[in-house]
C-alpha cells in the first residue's frame, strides 16, 4: 500500500517536474494563432472589418470569437481560408467584395495639407506641407483611409489595370454534363 | 558510336501532319508596310524604346533597352520612320495589347546582311573576352526559339558561372505539322554548327549532343556533315520518335538518363539545352546581325502555300497569310503546335520571336468540338504523362478550386504538353484547368509577396509614429525640466539683495538666540548637577 503510494507520489513529482521545465524552456512568444491569423489577411490595414487595422482584427478572430467574414478586400478567398485554418462554418460574407484598386491623387487640385499622409496606413503617399503629394502606386494597398481626410476631395480610387503580365488562362467554362 | 538512349515516362504518338511543309525550300517572307515590334518579345519586363515617333531607323537598329535580366532588346527588321509607340494586338492567348513601336518600312528591305562565309569565327571569339561575348549575344536581342523565349545570354551567363559538362542542342521538333526546325538543319547546317561552336568556346563542355527525331532524315544528314567539318566533336544522335521528347527535360532524359529535379533546371545536371534556331542566332549575334528575322511554319488547309517562311519580327499575321495566298474562307489560326499552340485572337497581332508556327484551318472543315464527359478515373492520362504527374488528381483538385491542393502536386513541373487531353476518352481539356490553376496560384503568390510588403510597411509605420511620440514625450520632460530649473533661478536671483540680507539677519537673531538658549540650559544643568550630587 505504502510503496504504491509511494511510487505514484514520485512518478506524479517526476513528470510534473518535468512538465514545469518544458513550460519555461520552451515557452513561445504570442500566440502564434493571431500571427497565422494575421499571415491570411490581406494587409490593406483599411479597417473595413471594424477594428484599427488587420493584426487588430486577427486578435480579435483568435480571442473574441469576431466573425471571419468581416475582410471585403481579402474577399472569398480569406475567408474561406480562414475557415480552413480556424475549423469553422464559411460564412457569407458580410459587404460586397471590392476589386482591387489604388488611390490616385489629381495633382491639380491637391493643396499640399499632408492630412492624407497621415492617414496612409503604410506611408504610400508622398509629399510635403504645400507641396504636391502623389502616390506610389506600387505601394498603395487601396485601403481608402486617405479619401475622407482629403479637404478638396481631391483622391479617388482608380481600379488597377489587368495588363498582360496579371492574366490568367481562363477556366474551362464547357462543364461535364 | 552508338549511344544508349533512355527513356522518359508516357509519351504519344499523334498524327504528325508535317508532309504539307517538310519538303519545300525556305521562302522570304512577305515585305510589311508596316512592322509592329512589341516591347516585350518573350518573358520580363517590358523594354523602354530608345526611338521616338518619327525617327528614321536603319534595319538592324536597336530599338529598345532592358535592365531586367530575363527580358532581351529588340531591333528593327526593315528601315524606315517610326509612326507610332502605342499599345497594339499582341501574339498573346489573352488576345490583350501590348506597348509596341511601330515601323512604316521603306523599299531597300532586302540587302541582305554581309555574306558569312569569308568569316573566320575562331579569329572573332579568340579576340573577344567571354563577358564581350556574351554582351553581343544579349544586344542582339537573343532569346529560346524554341517557344520559351527564355533570353540566351542569361541562360550562357550562368552557364559560364558553373561548369556545364553537357551541352544539348534541340533538334527534336516533335509537335506535329512544325517543320521549320527540320528546314533549317536542311538548309543551314553549317550556321548551326558554328552557333554550337561559339557555346563551345564560352563554356568548354565534356560533350556535345544534337537530337534529332528519326523522322527528318534529310536533316540528321546535314547535320552530320557539317558537324564532321566543324573542330569541335559533336555528335548528332538519332532519336526515335516520341511526343514529347522535344521538351528540354525529356530530351535530358532521353540523352543523360538524369531527370531534371521538380522545381530546378537543367543547370542543376550541369546540363545546357539550346535550340538549332538559337543556336544559330547565336552564331549571327556573335557576327553582330540582331535576331529580326526567323522561320515560321505555315500551314493547315486555310493556306494555299502552305510552306516555311523568312519573316521580319514584327510582321503582322494578316500580312503573312496573305502573302501566303489564304483561302477567302473564315478560318481559325493557332499559334504554335495543335498539342501546345493557342488559338490567336485577331489577324493584326504580329509575328514575335516565339512565335514557330502558324495552323490555318478552314472554319467549315474544323471538327465539332467532341461532348465533355465526366472522368471516368481510367487513369490514362496518368501513363500518358511525360513529367510522371498525376493528371487526373491535379484535374480534380483544380476543379473544385482547391488549388493549393495542386500545388503539392508539383503543379508547376507540369510542362503543358497536352498528352492528357490527347489520351482522354472523356475529351476534358485537362491542360486548360492546369493553365487557370497555374495563373492562380502565381497570383496568389504574388499577392502574397505584397501584403507581406504592406504588414512590414505597416509596422515600420507603427514603430515610427511610437519613436516619434516617445521622442517628443522626452522633448517636453525635458523642456518641462528645463524651465523650471530657470524659474527656480530666477526667483533666487529676482530677491537676491534683501533676502539675502534677511537671510544673514534670520541667521545672527538665530545665533544670538541659540547662544543665549545654551547659557541658560548650562546654567540649569549645573544648579540641576548640584542638586542631584546633594541628593
Amino acid at each position: 500500500m505504502l510503496s504504491a503510494i509511494l511510487a505514484i507520489t514520485v512518478l506524479a513529482s517526476a513528470f510534473g517536474a518535468l512538465l514545469g521545465f518544458a513550460s519555461i524552456r520552451y515557452r513561445i512568444e504570442g500566440d502564434p494563432i493571431v500571427e497565422k491569423i494575421d499571415q491570411l489577411l490581406p494587409q490593406t490595414q483599411c479597417g473595413q472589418c471594424g477594428y484599427p487595422g488587420c493584426k487588430p482584427y486577427a486578435e480579435a478572430i483568435a480571442k473574441s470569437g469576431a466573425e471571419i467574414n468581416l475582410c471585403p478586400p481579402g474577399g472569398e478567398s480569406v475567408m474561406v481560408a480562414l475557415a480552413d485554418l480556424l475549423d469553422r462554418e464559411p460564412v457569407a460574407l458580410e459587404q460586397e467584395e471590392r476589386l482591387p484598386s489604388i488611390a490616385l491623387i489629381d495633382e491639380d487640385v491637391c493643396i499640399g495639407c499632408t492630412l492624407c499622409i497621415q492617414a496612409c496606413p503604410v506611408d504610400a503617399i508622398l509629399g510635403a506641407a504645400k507641396q504636391m503629394h502623389t502616390v506610389i502606386t506600387s505601394e498603395c494597398t487601396g485601403c481608402e483611409l486617405c479619401l475622407p481626410p482629403c479637404p478638396v476631395d481631391c483622391i479617388t480610387m482608380e481600379p488597377i489595370p489587368t495588363d498582360i503580365d496579371d492574366w490568367i488562362w481562363p477556366a474551362p467554362s464547357r462543364e461535364a454534363a | 558510336m552508338i549511344r544508349a538512349l533512355h527513356k522518359f515516362h508516357g509519351g504519344i504518338h499523334p498524327a504528325d501532319n508535317k508532309s504539307l511543309t517538310r519538303s519545300e525550300p525556305v521562302l522570304p517572307g512577305p515585305v510589311p508596310p508596316e512592322v509592329i515590334i512589341s516591347l516585350n518579345q518573350g518573358i520580363g519586363a517590358v523594354n523602354r524604346p530608345l526611338v521616338s515617333v518619327g525617327d528614321k531607323v536603319k534595319k538592324g537598329e536597336r530599338l529598345s533597352e532592358c535592365f531586367h535580366p530575363l527580358s532581351a532588346p529588340v531591333h528593327a527588321p526593315c528601315s524606315g520612320v517610326v509612326t507610332a509607340i502605342e499599345m497594339r494586338p499582341f501574339t498573346h492567348p489573352s488576345g490583350m495589347d501590348n506597348l509596341a513601336i511601330v515601323i512604316k518600312s521603306e523599299s531597300d528591305n532586302n540587302a541582305d546582311p554581309v555574306a558569312t562565309d569569308t568569316v573566320d569565327l575562331k579569329q572573332i571569339l579568340n579576340n573577344l573576352s567571354a563577358e564581350e561575348i556574351v554582351t553581343r549575344i544579349r544586344m542582339a536581342g537573343v532569346i529560346g526559339l524554341g517557344g520559351a523565349g527564355f533570353p540566351t545570354s542569361t541562360k550562357i551567363r550562368t552557364g559560364t558561372k558553373s561548369s556545364i559538362r553537357t551541352l544539348i542542342i534541340n533538334g527534336m521538333e516533335c509537335e506535329p505539322y512544325i517543320t521549320c526546325d527540320d528546314r533549317l538543319m536542311q538548309e543551314s547546317a553549317d550556321e548551326i554548327i558554328h552557333g554550337i561552336e561559339v557555346i563551345d568556346h564560352l563554356l568548354q563542355p565534356q560533350e556535345i549532343m544534337v537530337g534529332v527525331e528519326d523522322n527528318k532524315p534529310e536533316a540528321i544528314m546535314a547535320m552530320k556533315t557539317a558537324a564532321a567539318a566543324s573542330s569541335a566533336s559533336i555528335d548528332v544522335v538519332t532519336i526515335p520518335t516520341l511526343y514529347p521528347s522535344g521538351g528540354e527535360k525529356q530530351l535530358i532524359k532521353i540523352l543523360t538518363g538524369r531527370e531534371v529535379p521538380s522545381g530546378g533546371y537543367p543547370n542543376d545536371l550541369s546540363v545546357l539545352s539550346q535550340n538549332v534556331a538559337t543556336a544559330q542566332a547565336i552564331y549571327h549575334a556573335i557576327l553582330e546581325q540582331p535576331l529580326t528575322h526567323r522561320l515560321v511554319t505555315v500551314t493547315g488547309n486555310g493556306i494555299a502555300k502552305p510552306g516555311n517562311y523568312k519573316v521580319a519580327i514584327g510582321t503582322p499575321i494578316k500580312t503573312l497569310l496573305d502573302s501566303c495566298f489564304i483561302n477567302d474562307e473564315p478560318v481559325e489560326i493557332t499559334v504554335g503546335g495543335p498539342m501546345m499552340g493557342f488559338k490567336l485572337q485577331t489577324a493584326d497581332s504580329p509575328i514575335i520571336k516565339t512565335v514557330n508556327c502558324l495552323i490555318v484551318q478552314k472554319s467549315s472543315a474544323l471538327p465539332t468540338p467532341p461532348e465533355i464527359r465526366n472522368c471516368i478515373r481510367c487513369a490514362a492520362c496518368s501513363d500518358a504523362c511525360p513529367a510522371s504527374l498525376l493528371p487526373q488528381q491535379l484535374y480534380w483538385a483544380s476543379q473544385s478550386r482547391d488549388f493549393d491542393k495542386t500545388g503539392e502536386l508539383h503543379i508547376f513541373d507540369c510542362i503543358e504538353c497536352g498528352c492528357c487531353n490527347h489520351v482522354c476518352p472523356s475529351n476534358i481539356p485537362l491542360v486548360d484547368y492546369y493553365r487557370h490553376a497555374k495563373g492562380v496560384l502565381r497570383t496568389q503568390q504574388r499577392e502574397k509577396g505584397k501584403s507581406e510588403e504592406a504588414r512590414k510597411r505597416h509596422e515600420f509605420r507603427d514603430a515610427r509614429l511610437l519613436r516619434e511620440k516617445e521622442e517628443k514625450a522626452k522633448k517636453l520632460a525635458a523642456k518641462r525640466a528645463a524651465l523650471k530649473a530657470k524659474k527656480n533661478k530666477d526667483s533666487e536671483k529676482s530677491g537676491d539683495d534683501s533676502t539675502k540680507k534677511e537671510a544673514i539677519r534670520a541667521a545672527i537673531e538665530r545665533a544670538k538666540a541659540k547662544k543665549m538658549a545654551n547659557s541658560a540650559s548650562a546654567k540649569a544643568s549645573n544648579e540641576d548637577g548640584a542638586d542631584d550630587d546633594q541628593d
